[in-house]
């Protein structure tokens, strides 16, 4: 035995003297041959404390034993023996009842209090009751009625082993418990005279059994009956405690009877005690305490089967509220609100889009008047999933549970005081962490929170809320998806109006002029042959344009669906660029915008010509709507990698917040109110530019202008361009 | 063939194309084309109101569009007593305020003769 403080030391000091004390009174009590007694509490003490605090005390018992043995008379070694034989005993008991899985005094299974009651009671007394008589024997201290002494002293240890230790048990495992298992009114003090009614009824009813003046119509074994609805009352209403004082009642009634009858040297009474008194007790008490555990066990298979039931349909009701809506933000409310206060007292849930930023949020407590200080903590601080705990819980999938002492020192290491202030109003005692991976859509995770001791999570509060965040999952994928398709019926809508719009124009004039050439040819006799001719040029140049334009459209899906084929060829970068130029320069002076390119070097590359052109024209297109009549450069230069090609107006610009989103489908420059139009243009140079494995470069300033630089690849490495590139925000376009 | 009392007509469509071709239409019909590319342009033409007749007016423009350009008409009480017809290639399904009619691209050309012809009126003084 280590001695890790001083506290040990007192506290083997204390266990001997009580051992001593408690087998000083036993043995004053009128023993077999002035050794052995009717209830010999100190077995039961020497049990009850080594199944608490350990094996390794077993040195409180030999002391004690030899103490109280020696001062009672025992010669020296004899003494010494019955020590020996008592902690044994104990030893043995402890060790058989420890592999029977018995533990922290658990008397609520059936078969463990069997084993207890074997193992205790009836086997380990044995070798204490054999050792101590036959060391007397051979030390010469006892040498008549041995078979008397052993009984007495058999039955006297049982008695305290089966009586004494269990109540020392209950009494130190269920310290913190409730006084009463379902209590009508919440009391203290009811609960207090409802334990004394019971010991004061059991200790009466003992008296009635055992005094034979009492009803003397009835035999004992008829009055026993009376003993039963006082035991029932007892495993029903309380705990093991209960119980145990009332057969600790019992006994001191039994006691008490046998002490009060009892003259020196009456044999009658001796025997009477050994054959009825103390096997009737025995037995009393070893069925009391399985009849405890029996009633214990049925009561708590009922009490599961009754939150299973209840926890299945929480669950399919919360399958019900969360399936209700496709938008993920009731959704994250919904489950909130099914989560407290049936498993948590607080809670937050947070979801992240792919690039880790927080998408949706969702706070709630059980108490209303808290609710809004949820909500702010989860505004002001979000849970960042990419620090622990949360990344763990998120890269395993499970759950993550925060026990007090790590919870209290999670909050210590936090730096914000007003996050720690907020934590200590809305309570933080026990945290588990329930992440939800979508398969799509966002990940989440949810943080569920007691917010102080009287509560715990329990294996199947962690059960449902892992339940909760499946269903949630495939509540918020749905949402996720659900909000993809909208937005993808939205681009298809948005782009088939484009389209509409972009193939009427030329229609309109097409018509007019095959409708005027067909006036003209029916009205009149003489036909002008050169406004004639005039006007079928025009015709057929529209026809082009539809044309192309239907080419472009085309290109259009395809660059949306990441589909985008190049025909590569030679292309003459600045060939291709001044023939742009010259087509839009009508269009260019117009604005007030001249054209003028300078820097022009030839250079040539691997290029798609067709698609290229798209790129120089609605580059120069855009510097003309927003160029805002000031001149325009154009240049052609080459790097070691790259043909770079410079379109520079001095126009409005664009903001710094608008440089990359400029370049976003559907998207226009937060300066441009007055230009209608869908914003594809930008758009499509990046994703062209892209798929050449080029770049496009921006600089912008309000105000002064922009400069567009495209960076095209000299050399192809790879000669086939990208095939598949990313469409944002998750869209498809839908044809 | 034109003359000094020939309706005039203000054509407003940021289109090279559908301009020339309308210009050309109308000018068969005797009527006088004036042109503008987009609303700021259109407004240039305040002077000749009083013996304007008619304006189609596109909507989609640069510059000003063709709201743009009827608000601005409105506020400043610009060609008063004009009627002003839409032509959309947008879908479009309601007439904007201050105008008469709202008409879909493609034109047809008798529709569109019989448009000028209903609608071109003598602007009351």
């Amino acid at each position: 035995m280590k001695f890790k403080a001083p506290s040990d030391v007192i506290r083997m000091l204390f266990l001997a003297s009580l051992y001593l004390v408690a087998a000083h009174l036993g043995l004053l009590a009128g023993p077999v041959n002035g050794y052995a007694s009717l209830v010999w509490a100190p077995s039961g003490i020497a049990l009850g404390a080594l199944l608490i605090l350990g094996p390794s005390w077993w040195p409180f018992i030999f002391f004690g034993a030899f103490a109280a043995n020696f001062i009672h008379g025992a010669p020296f070694f004899a003494a010494i023996g019955i020590a020996i034989g008592n902690a044994l005993s104990a030893l043995i008991g402890y060790s058989l009842i420890k592999r029977a899985s018995f533990h922290e005094g658990y008397f609520g299974r059936f078969t463990l209090t069997l084993s207890f009651l074997a193992f205790g009671p009836l086997l380990s007394t044995l070798v204490s009751a054999t050792i101590g008589v036959s060391v007397l024997y051979f030390t010469g201290a006892v040498d008549t009625r041995l078979a008397d002494t052993w009984l007495a002293w058999w039955l006297g240890d049982m008695l305290g082993d089966v009586v004494v230790a269990p109540a020392i048990l209950a009494f130190w495992f269920n310290y913190r418990k409730p006084l009463l298992k379902n209590p009508a009114i919440q009391s203290h003090s009811f609960g207090v005279l409802e334990w004394t009614l019971l010991a004061v009824s059991s200790a009466l009813i003992a008296f009635l059994v055992l005094e034979d003046s009492v009803l003397p119509f009835l035999n004992t074994g008829q009055k026993l009956y009376f003993m039963f609805p006082v035991l029932i009352w007892a495993c029903l209403r309380f705990d093991l405690r209960g119980v145990t004082i009332h057969l600790l009642m019992v006994a001191s009634v039994a006691i008490g009877h046998v002490f009060f009858h009892a003259r020196p040297g009456d044999e009658a009474l001796l025997h009477h005690v050994m054959t009825k008194v103390q096997p009737l007790l025995a037995l009393y008490s070893g069925m009391a305490l399985i009849l405890y555990a029996l009633i214990e066990e049925s009561l708590c298979t009922f009490r599961e089967k009754i939150r299973w039931s209840s926890d299945q349909a929480f669950l399919a009701n919360a399958g019900t509220t969360l399936a209700h809506s496709l938008d993920s933000n009731k959704t994250l409310r919904a489950l909130a609100g099914l989560v407290v206060p049936r498993l948590a007292d607080w809670c937050q849930i947070s979801l992240y889009g792919e690039d880790g930023a927080l998408e949706e949020q969702a706070a709630i407590h059980a108490d209303p008047s808290k609710i809004i200080l949820a909500e702010r903590l989860g505004e002001s601080f979000p849970p960042r999933i990419e620090e622990a705990p949360y990344s763990d819980a998120l890269r395993t999938g499970h759950f993550l549970h925060i026990l007090p002492q790590d919870s209290l020192h999670l909050s210590r290491h936090i730096q914000s005081k007003e996050y720690r202030e907020l934590l200590t109003e809305l309570g933080l005692w026990q945290i588990l962490i329930v992440p939800f991976k979508c398969v799509r859509g966002p990940h989440g995770v949810m943080t569920l929170v007691m917010s102080s001791s009287t509560r715990e999570f329990s294996q199947s509060d962690v059960f449902l809320a892992e339940e909760l965040s499946r269903i949630a999952s495939y509540a918020i994928d749905n949402a996720f998806l659900y909000a993809k398709v909208q937005n993808a019926v939205r681009s298809r809508d948005r782009f088939l109006s484009f389209a509409s719009h972009e193939l009427k124009t030329p229609l309109t004039s097409l018509l007019l002029q095959i409708q005027l050439l067909l006036s003209q040819s029916v009205n009149k006799e003489v036909l002008d042959a050169k406004l004639f001719s005039k006007m079928l040029a025009i015709c057929e140049s529209q026809v082009n344009r539809l044309s192309a334009l239907i080419d472009r459209l085309l290109d259009l899906t395809r660059i949306q669906n990441g589909h985008l084929k190049l025909n590569l060829a030679r292309t003459d970068l600045s060939k291709l660029t001044l023939d742009v130029v010259s087509k839009l320069n009508p269009q260019a002076v117009h604005a007030g915008s001249k054209l003028t390119v300078a820097d022009l070097h030839s250079v040539s590359g691997l290029w798609d010509s067709n698609q290229i052109e798209h790129v120089v024209s609605n580059l120069l297109s855009n510097a003309i709507k927003y160029g805002g009549g000031k001149p325009i450069e154009v240049g052609i230069n080459e790097d070691t990698d790259f043909a770079i090609l410079t379109v520079k107006d001095h126009g409005v610009g664009i903001a710094p917040g608008d440089l990359t989103e400029v370049f976003k489908r559907f998207k226009r420059a937060s300066t441009d109110n007055k230009i209608e139009g869908l914003g594809l243009g930008l758009y499509i140079v990046k994703q062209i530019v892209s798929a050449h494995n080029g770049e496009v470069e921006l600089e912008s300033k309000l105000g002064m202008g922009s400069t567009f630089r495209v960076k095209l690849p000299l050399r192809q490495r790879q000669v086939e361009p990208r095939q598949k590139f990313s469409t944002e925000n998750g869209g498809a376009l839908v044809i | 063939m034109l003359s000094e009392n020939s309706t005039q007509i203000l054509v407003v469509e940021d289109d090279e194309d559908i301009r020339q071709t309308m210009k050309l239409a109308l000018e068969l019909e005797g009527y006088q084309v004036h042109l503008a590319a987009n609303g700021l342009e259109a407004l240039k033409y305040k002077d000749i109101a009083p013996n304007l007749r008619l304006i189609l007016l596109d909507l989609m423009m640069p510059e000003m569009d063709g709201r743009a350009f009827l608000k601005t008409i409105h506020e400043q009480q610009l060609f008063v007593g004009v009627p002003v017809i839409v032509l959309t290639a947008a879908g479009e399904k309601v007439k904007p305020e201050g105008s008469v009619k709202l008409v879909q691209k493609p034109l047809d050309l008798d529709f569109l003769y019989s448009l000028v012809k209903n609608h071109a009126q003598v602007p009351t003084n």
